[in-house]
């Protein structure tokens, strides 16, 4: 009786071993582009942000290795996914627009050239003001 | 009911209570959303690169993902075939056990060669399927999804975009529906759903 007592109390007491889901790591940071054949559209994903004093208002993009650029954001409505472009990218004093995957973006098309992991591509930012602003891509999955 | 058999019924409730609340901590905790009851996928009647058509249901006893996209998407869908990539290595040998399905959706470019060789880009392992519109229409119509071209305001030297789902079936060894996961959902989150179902 007394081992049987035992045996349940154990039974109750008994840690069962439950999968350990790991945390994901890190993404790499920096300004990055998808791989792509050439003809093919691809995306990339950059951070800009506004030091000025006055609202930075993104109206045109440009990639020497893409027929053409322009910047979209994915739209994700109860389970349906769209491209939205986005004609102007304002961004406030002080602030910055963060593209990711699954939200803003620069589509680019028609690529020119096969992009290829580690391949830099040069990015142009057109304001409104007629500045304009350079970054550099680091092609990657 | 004796005083004496009073502790060890008490005894034995305790450890009931506690061992089915231990095993309630390790059922499975998904990270994608479960769909509840699971109902049977509908068919797959698609067609694959070597000209045959797919057959959902010879693929019991296997974790099937399936999403529907398209070879032109330059966000959603080479994101989540990326993380899918990262999902089967972090599965290591159980990845034998797993299917990987990309649907177009725009078979008006994609044909099934061109499904499967862009889904195989990310990872050979995974299979790309097309068919004529009307294939693809009745697919869509049977899985009670939606899909349809963006042209509205588009620029006559842009390629049009494709509205399209953003989530990602996951089919159990039943052949039933058990998960949706959610655009983005990291990839070791999408292989521990996967390992639970296996």
């Amino acid at each position: 009786m007394h081992r049987r007592r035992l045996a349940l109390a154990s039974l109750a007491l008994a840690p069962i071993a439950c999968t350990v889901v790991q945390e994901p790591p890190a993404p790499p940071s920096g300004p990055w582009m998808r791989p792509g054949e050439v003809g093919e559209m691809t995306a990339a994903y950059v951070t800009l942000a506004n030091a000025g004093a006055d609202t930075l208002r993104i109206v045109a993009v440009e990639i020497d290795a893409a027929g053409n650029a322009s910047i979209h954001r994915t739209v994700d409505s109860a389970g349906t996914a769209r491209m939205v472009p986005v004609d102007t990218l304002a961004i406030a004093p002080g602030d910055s627009a963060t593209m990711a995957p699954g939200g803003l973006h620069v589509m680019a098309h028609g690529l020119r050239v096969r992009l290829l992991p580690t391949d830099t591509v040069a990015i142009r930012f057109l304001s409104a003001r007629g500045d304009t602003a350079i970054v550099r891509a680091v092609v990657r999955q | 009911m004796s005083q004496s058999s009073l502790p060890r019924r008490a005894l034995r409730r305790v450890a009931a209570v506690a061992l089915v609340a231990s095993l309630a901590a390790c059922a499975p905790d998904f990270h994608g959303v479960v769909l509840d009851p699971p109902d049977p996928a509908p068919p797959l009647a698609l067609v694959d690169s070597t000209g045959a058509t797919f057959d959902l249901a010879a693929e019991r006893g296997k974790v099937v993902l399936v999403f529907f996209g398209y070879t032109h998407c330059p966000d959603v869908c080479p994101t989540t075939l990326a993380d899918w990539r990262r999902a089967r290595a972090a599965l290591g040998d159980d990845a034998a056990r797993v299917r990987w399905i990309f649907v177009s959706v725009d078979p008006e470019r994609d044909d099934p060669r061109a499904a499967h060789r862009y889904a195989a880009k990310f990872d050979t392992a995974f299979t790309g399927l097309s068919g004529t519109p009307a294939q693809v229409a009745a697919t869509l119509a049977q899985w009670k999804i939606g899909a349809h071209r963006d042209d509205a305001g588009r620029d006559t030297t842009t390629p049009y975009t494709v509205s399209h789902p953003s989530t990602v079936f996951v089919i159990d060894r039943e052949g039933r529906q058990r998960l949706l996961h959610r655009l983005g959902l990291p990839a070791e989150q999408v292989a521990a759903d996967v390992r639970a179902l296996l």
